[in-house]
């Protein structure tokens, strides 16, 4: 991770104002505040808050105001002062743990949205020269743009590259680029790149030079593949290509692997790949032709590799391979092989760790082996220990392993669930807070930097204030956790600053509220909980006993104002941008205009394939949707890609989904849409613009009720 | 007329009147009101006019508090600082006010943004201008700040008056001076 130089919180340098730190904590934050401006201004503001308090004027009182009391007693009048309470005791916890944790599960789920940008003109090319290009060797980029980026004198061509070790989990999904076009007098604007001498395979978009306008292709982007010096795409390239794919289009995922056995037959790494995607969209009937198909394709493979002198990532493709095919025996073998050759390699640990063929202590004992050699001290065997740790709800052990991972961490979500676990911890608490800190501050400073190719500045803006308020939630919610309740109501406090509208963040604080008795404030977020559409009623009429002496008008009132907040807040993330034109095809068979289907209905379209996730959530979910919606306006309309047939009629008769489904042949209106992961949100208002991707299917009729209640939809 | 707040709660909490004077006061005879008044009007004045903000305001909840003290003082506690339960008993009689004064409220609160901080060099946070930001805070986030930064209060003592807890006087402060700091900076 980077270390940045960390600024103190609000809340620390209020605790400076008021003299509360500890000498050492005051040292550090003062040695800061005097080299640091911006500290330096709220620290000024704090103490000038103080010295303009103390000189505000002092006047007695009238003079006539002691006869007048004197006169009123005399006359009879009387007036009943208010009572100074005693100070009230705490709250007991409200929030049960489970729900504490589903809170942050689903908060965390808001680091992993993604804003695409207006669909690009469909006029727009690309041509690539050559169009099969070697690694190191220099490209020639001819754009002619669609409508939206005519006319300008220069645009920028960004470009994300991916090298062949390019994979996730970890955050090393290559490296951003741009090249500047110029027009050439010839409608076409015109550049020239470099690639490295380790490039694959890179996706690639055209913007104005301020970002606020670009082509992505209609969310599909365009790329290109490094080559051999035959023409043949390099396994590399198609790897990286498939894995860039296939959170986006299953299809051309497909494509890719059958491209890769093709030609790459020797290759385990497509078989197996290629045999795992099948099994999500092949009908039973085929399934056992094709695995018998696979097995025999295996044993050549095994033949070949036992002759020869296989390399580790062709070892791991094996043990990958037969776990497809579920050969427990072959995986054993193979796995024994590759422990032999790379004993950190993260598949051989990422088996271990699922306790395949070993138990957990056994899987223990290995990491920390490793762990021992100085060569193995990598962030992959990090990620398996604390994995390890967490499978053994063994807090030492995950704080242990916590302190070592941190400075290997090289994603957030990542860092985020390893300085948790110090914060929980008394001792350890501080180091944790501060590694959260740092996060927010490289989250603060980076996003700009690697902005994504289908966001706009704006929406990284948006993006990185969902991460941040992510980052913030959960430190949040683990100072409550951890007994902390101030500190808690403060960092949920910057959080809610973020500007988005997060009824879990106001039923966490509050808890938080309640916990330090200030019945007063927690009732702000009460009337937020009681304005939000989609917050469970029983759980709003179990809180509003917490407030027994709140009138019906003061609860209307209150949430009223919270209502106004909501819409504000929910309208400030939108994206607002115009529908694409696709077609859907009905369960009888006809093809039908998407504008057809909206009919001017505010719409939430749910893209989902059932086949690929099918979580009893996902249902519980969808019925709750249409329950919410039922005898309105808005609808729900199911987009998949699997065609009309008696087993998805009978799937939806079993979990009564009475929402119509519509297929979408070939994903071709998802990937319009920039359609990425297996179910996506689209919010269209009345109009037929899009207003929102949402996180979730909640999220999403939450906005269209907010769309519902007008006050702002024509803004 | 500045004292040095310390010194002035001090004064406060060790010279309580004596307990003739209170029964006096308790019975309603107005020689002792009118004595009280004399000694404590000051201090009710000036928080009520910190925390409302309006000498209008500020005169009534006076007026309130010493018409109804007589009766108010079966609730007294003789072991406590008479001084600081009576500054409570006018911080929640001027809370009620703001609440109800705020309900009332029709007219929008004028924009303070243009008095507001630009830079260190002229970062002085005058009279007028606090005074403008803390009318746009609400009537609890007011009281902390009146009380601590104005009063000289610490968090226990704003605790107690206000009866809320400590941690939930140091959030309510915490929130109000970040509150201040947007108000002041026009970042509202």
């Amino acid at each position: 991770m980077i270390a940045i130089k960390r600024h103190p919180s609000w809340r620390e340098l209020n605790r400076l104002a008021d003299d509360e730190l500890d000498a050492d904590a005051r040292g550090a934050a003062l040695k800061h505040v005097a080299a640091c401006p911006r500290c330096s201004a709220n620290m000024s503001l704090l103490n000038d808050l103080r010295v303009a308090g103390r000189g505000m004027r002092h006047p007695s009182p009238p003079k006539d105001l002691l006869d007048d009391i004197l006169r009123d007693r005399a006359r009879g009048l009387r007036t009943i002062l208010p009572a100074v309470p005693p100070s009230p005791r705490p709250a007991r916890r409200l929030l049960p743990a489970a729900a504490a944790v589903a809170v942050i599960a689903s908060l965390a789920g808001l680091a992993t949205l993604t804003l695409t940008s207006e669909a690009g003109a469909g006029a727009s090319e690309l041509t690539v020269d050559p169009a099969l290009p070697l690694p190191g060797e220099r490209i020639r980029l001819a754009y002619r743009p669609g409508v939206e980026l005519r006319g300008e004198t220069e645009l920028r061509l960004r470009l994300r590259l991916r090298g062949p070790d390019s994979e996730p989990p970890r955050q090393t999904l290559g490296a951003y680029d741009e090249v500047i076009l110029r027009p050439d007098g010839d409608g076409l604007y015109v550049g020239s790149f470099q690639l490295p001498p380790d490039f694959a395979y890179a996706v690639m978009a055209v913007e104005d030079l301020s970002g606020a306008r670009l082509d992505d292709r209609g969310g599909r982007l365009w790329s290109v593949r490094a080559h051999a010096d035959d023409g043949t795409p390099l396994p590399d390239a198609i790897r990286q290509e498939f894995l860039v794919l296939q959170n986006r289009s299953w299809p051309e995922a497909r494509d890719a692997l059958h491209e890769m056995t093709l030609l790459y037959p020797e290759m385990a790494e497509g078989w197996s790949m290629q045999l795992t995607y099948e099994d999500h969209t092949r009908p039973p009937a085929e399934e056992a032709v094709n695995r018998a198909g696979h097995r025999e394709h295996f044993r050549q493979l095994e033949r070949q590799l036992e002759q020869g002198n296989p390399s580790a990532d062709e070892v791991a493709a094996m043990v990958r391979y037969a776990w497809a095919l579920e050969d427990q025996a072959a995986v054993e073998h193979w796995l024994g092989r590759l422990e032999a050759l790379a004993p950190a390699h993260r598949l051989a640990m990422n088996y271990r760790m699922v306790g395949l063929g070993s138990d957990q202590v056994e899987a223990t004992q290995y990491i920390e082996l490793l762990w021992s050699v100085e060569e193995y001290r990598t962030e992959t065997v990090c990620r398996a220990g604390f994995r390890a740790a967490e499978v053994a709800n063994d807090a030492d052990f995950a704080r242990e392993w916590a302190t070592r991972c941190l400075p290997l961490a090289d994603d957030h979500d990542f860092a985020l669930r390893l300085a948790l676990v110090l914060v929980a911890h008394e001792e350890t608490r501080e180091r944790g807070i501060r590694e959260i800190r740092m996060l927010l501050d490289h989250v603060s400073e980076q996003t700009a930097e690697e902005r994504p190719l289908h966001y706009t500045p704006e929406e990284v803006q948006r993006e990185s204030r969902v991460l941040r308020t992510t980052l913030r939630v959960g430190l949040g919610r683990q100072l409550l956790d951890s007994g902390e309740p101030v500190a808690a109501v403060l960092e949920l406090d910057a959080a809610e600053d973020l500007g988005l509208w997060l009824p879990d963040l106001y039923r966490l604080r509050l808890e938080a509220l309640l916990s330090i008795g200030d019945m007063s404030e927690a009732r702000s977020d009460f009337h937020r909980l009681d304005a939000d559409p989609v917050y469970p009623r029983e759980s709003v009429d179990s809180l509003v006993r917490l407030f027994p002496s709140m009138t019906p008008v003061e609860r209307e009132e209150g949430r009223g104002q919270a209502e106004d907040e909501m819409i504000e807040r929910v309208l400030d993330l939108e994206v607002r941008r115009g529908l694409p034109p696709g077609r859907l095809t009905t369960p009888a068979g006809q093809s039908l205009a998407l504008e057809t289907l909206l009919s001017g209905r505010p719409t939430i379209l749910l893209l989902w394939d059932r086949r690929a996730l099918e979580e009893p959530d996902d249902i519980a979910q969808v019925l709750r949707a249409t329950d919410l919606l039922a005898g309105g306006p808005g609808q729900i309309l199911w987009v998949t890609p699997e065609p009309a047939s008696e087993s998805l009629q009978s799937f939806r008769r079993r979990y009564g989904l009475e929402l119509p489904v519509y297929q979408d042949p070939g994903s071709e209106l998802a990937a319009a849409l920039g359609y990425w992961g297996v179910r996506s949100y689209i919010v269209i208002d009345g109009t037929g613009r899009i207003r929102t991707h949402a996180h979730s299917l909640m999220e999403a009729v939450r906005h269209l009720e907010v769309l519902l209640l007008g006050s702002r939809d024509s803004a | 007329m500045h004292h040095r707040i310390d010194d002035r709660r001090t004064n406060v909490s060790e010279n309580n009147p004596n307990p003739t004077l209170l029964s006096r006061l308790g019975r309603g005879e107005a020689d002792a009101l009118r004595e009280v008044y004399e000694r404590y009007a000051d201090d009710v004045y000036r928080v009520a006019l910190r925390l409302t903000g309006s000498s209008a305001d500020a005169y009534d909840v006076a007026h309130d508090v010493f018409v109804g003290l007589p009766e108010a003082m079966q609730r007294y506690d003789p072991n406590r600082p008479f001084g600081s339960w009576l500054r409570g008993v006018a911080v929640r009689t001027a809370q009620m006010r703001l609440r109800s004064a705020r309900r009332r409220r029709e007219v929008a609160l004028p924009n303070v943004a243009g008095l507001a901080v630009r830079s260190r060099q002229e970062a002085v946070v005058d009279r007028l201008t606090l005074e403008k930001a803390l009318d746009e805070l609400s009537p609890d986030l007011r009281s902390v700040v009146v009380l601590r930064e104005l009063e000289g209060l610490s968090y226990q003592e704003i605790a107690d008056l206000l009866g809320i807890t400590k941690s939930a006087a140091a959030v309510r402060l915490h929130r109000a001076r970040r509150r201040l700091k947007d108000i002041l900076r026009g970042n509202r």
